[in-house]
């Protein structure tokens, strides 16, 4: 199970890479049988604001044990199931490439039993965009706080995620694109209060949403 | 972009402050990272289902197909039976390696006038059922057998039912609050309601027409067991005493009820109290008290002394607030005594009886361990109060019952366990 989610994984890691290779070029090639537009050329100014909904799928990928014991091994299956992703967001432009805001994201997965594993990552981010007009590339970094559930556990914890989007300026104020987010979700235990040092792990996640942008 | 800054920038301070809570003791990755996969046997049991007793009982006579036939020794059959508010129950084979015949719990007809089944006990053969009407709060219905030879697995339906005889009649404010069988008899546990004052337990012996004890008590009778020589021992959710204690000391809150002799560490673990005895379950010359302290006691033969098992392992997170020992059977299929104890809210765990240390013994086989293995071993929350209940008739088989998560049954295979969700 864990192989295919795996084998799932990298097949639309590839899948989403070439996206963001080819599709710009796909948009910068003309048409040469037609008079196509010049596409107007996108720029952003310090106010300029978008909101941000998407939707899609959470893979799992492993479970890292930074310190593994003898016979235990650092990289562990998360015996989830691919399960699926939302984000709201809302940022502002600081400058023309780098945007500032914050995201609410809620994912839900499955485990080997179908015991639900519910995360909702809130995070601030920046982003930098690359154009290609009418076609944007921002990479974005983000950092915040991440409630989990499983079963009867309940955690508060960090998050860190990372990741690339290309978006398609479809008309003037609204945007259509594919999002690839890699979350790092740390949960560092000491080992001074009831949980074990030992139980130290970073999940790993991959966020593949689509998603839809209004400029405002 | 100050403005912008002036917002953001607090709330990831704050972000950064406020990360690193957990409500549970164990870490939620650490957790998914053992979850395992469950093995189901489809044998119709709601996956949900709270199991609150189980019993056996053998079939007297050779079954076959139309029910028993000829009175030759019963050796070869059995049955398993449960309740879960219903009764159910189905055949074993003991020696046909889980035929499919019985494979299936089928429900059993309750007594005329009942429609909750709480407990059912088997003294080998017989078996004794406790059932109410649920609109009763319990004061209607009371104590049923189905004598040797009546339980019939393909006429589940249509068991005949015979009432037991209380000599002496409960009041119309007591109720049967707890079956038990002790030393041959069969004694009931009575809660009486008192009015502004909770309610009071007694302990009946409905074989001898007479009270074990003369004064009611505070608190509910969880288990009772006999020394075999003269003395009872009973164990409430806050105390453990004997009959000499109560016919001396014990007055209606217990406020004077004697903690158990040789206790260790009671200055640095809190006590909880006596949760489920081991009844009197023996490797030779041990009998075995699981504590909701987190403990594990063993008596001498006689019960003239107490002592725990003291070394405190490392990771004996079972004394503590929380988790702690539940019901639990002692085996010997690896060919050393074995504790195998349920807790509440993390699965089960396996202590080694042959030492007088607290030492744990891991059964899952950990190369198919998503395989062979479920998510009770030392599981957080989930599973809930486990109870262990040791197979009396089939070798290497022990049961867990859950509150929520049905009934499952282990396997020793080797040195592994093998657990399936029935």
């Amino acid at each position: 199970m864990t192989g295919l989610v795996n084998s799932r994984a990298k097949y639309i890691a590839i899948l989403i890479i070439s996206a963001v290779i080819f599709v710009p070029q796909i948009f910068s090639q003309e048409d040469p049988g037609f008079d196509s537009p010049t596409a107007p050329e996108i720029n952003r100014v310090l106010g300029d604001q978008y909101l941000n909904i998407a939707i899609g799928m959470q893979i799992p990928l492993f479970i890292h044990n930074p310190s593994p014991e003898s016979g235990e091994k650092a990289i562990n299956p998360t015996n989830l199931r691919v399960g699926m992703s939302g984000t709201l967001g809302w940022a502002a432009f600081l400058n023309n490439n780098i945007s500032l805001g914050l995201d609410l994201n809620a994912a839900y997965s499955g485990d080997l039993n179908r015991v639900g594993f519910f995360t909702v990552p809130i995070t601030v981010n920046s982003s930098y965009f690359f154009r290609l007009s009418p076609v944007e590339i921002p990479l974005h970094l983000g950092l915040g706080m991440n409630i989990m559930r499983y079963k009867d556990i309940t955690t508060l914890g960090m998050m860190v995620k990372a990741g690339a989007s290309v978006y398609w300026n479809a008309i003037q104020d609204w945007s259509f694109g594919l999002n690839l987010m890699y979350w790092w979700q740390p949960e560092f235990y000491s080992g001074n209060g009831d949980i074990p040092g030992t139980n130290t792990r970073f999940g790993n996640f991959l966020e593949v949403t689509l998603s839809a942008m209004y400029n405002f | 972009m100050k403005r912008i800054s002036r917002i953001l920038l607090p709330i990831l301070a704050a972000i950064i402050l406020l990360t690193g809570c957990n409500s549970s003791n164990v870490g939620l990755f650490f957790s998914l990272e053992n979850v395992v996969a469950i093995v189901e046997e489809d044998r119709g049991l709601d996956e949900n289902a709270n199991i609150t007793s189980f019993a056996e009982t053998v079939v007297p006579y050779p079954y076959d197909e139309d029910g028993p036939s000829e009175p030759i020794p019963p050796v070869d059959e059995y049955y398993y039976l449960l309740t879960t508010n219903k009764l159910m129950m189905r055949i074993v084979g003991k020696n046909s390696g889980g035929s499919q015949r019985g494979y299936t719990w089928k429900s059993v007809n309750l007594p005329s006038g009942t429609n909750i089944a709480s407990k059912v006990i088997s003294d080998g053969t017989n078996i004794i059922l406790h059932a109410s009407d649920d609109g009763s709060g319990g004061l209607s219905g009371g104590l049923y057998t189905a004598a040797e030879g009546v339980l019939n697995y393909d006429q589940a339906d249509s068991v005949s039912w015979t009432q037991i005889t209380i000599p002496t009649p409960l009041g119309t404010d007591e109720r049967i609050a707890e079956v038990f069988l002790v030393n041959g008899d069969l004694v009931i546990s009575v809660q009486r309601n008192v009015p502004s004052a909770g309610s009071a337990w007694k302990l009946y012996n409905v074989t001898q027409d007479n009270d074990l004890f003369t004064q009611e008590i505070g608190e509910p009778i969880i288990d009772i067991v006999y020394d075999g020589v003269s003395e009872y021992w009973i164990a409430t959710p806050n105390y453990l005493f004997n009959s000499n204690d109560i016919a001396a000391a014990i007055d209606s809150d217990l406020s004077s009820a004697p903690a158990i002799p040789g206790r260790v560490n009671t200055a640095t673990t809190p006590f909880h109290g006596f949760v489920d005895f081991t009844d009197l379950a023996s490797d030779g010359s041990y009998t075995y008290l699981l504590s909701s302290d987190g403990y594990v006691y063993y008596s001498l033969a006689g019960f003239t002394s107490w002592s725990a098992f003291d070394a405190e392992p490392v990771d004996n997170q079972y004394q503590d607030d929380d988790p702690f020992f539940t019901r639990a059977g002692v085996t010997d299929f690896s060919g050393s005594p074995e504790i195998y104890a349920g807790t509440r809210n993390q699965g089960y765990v396996i202590l080694d009886a042959s030492t007088t240390t607290a030492t744990f013994i891991d059964r899952r086989r950990p190369d198919l361990s998503n395989v062979t293995d479920t998510a009770l071993y030392n599981s957080e929350g989930t599973y809930g109060y486990v109870r262990m209940i040791v197979d009396g008739q089939e070798e290497n088989v022990v049961f867990a019952l859950t509150p929520k998560h049905s009934l499952w049954r282990g396997s020793l295979e080797g040195s592994y366990l093998r657990w399936v969700r029935e």
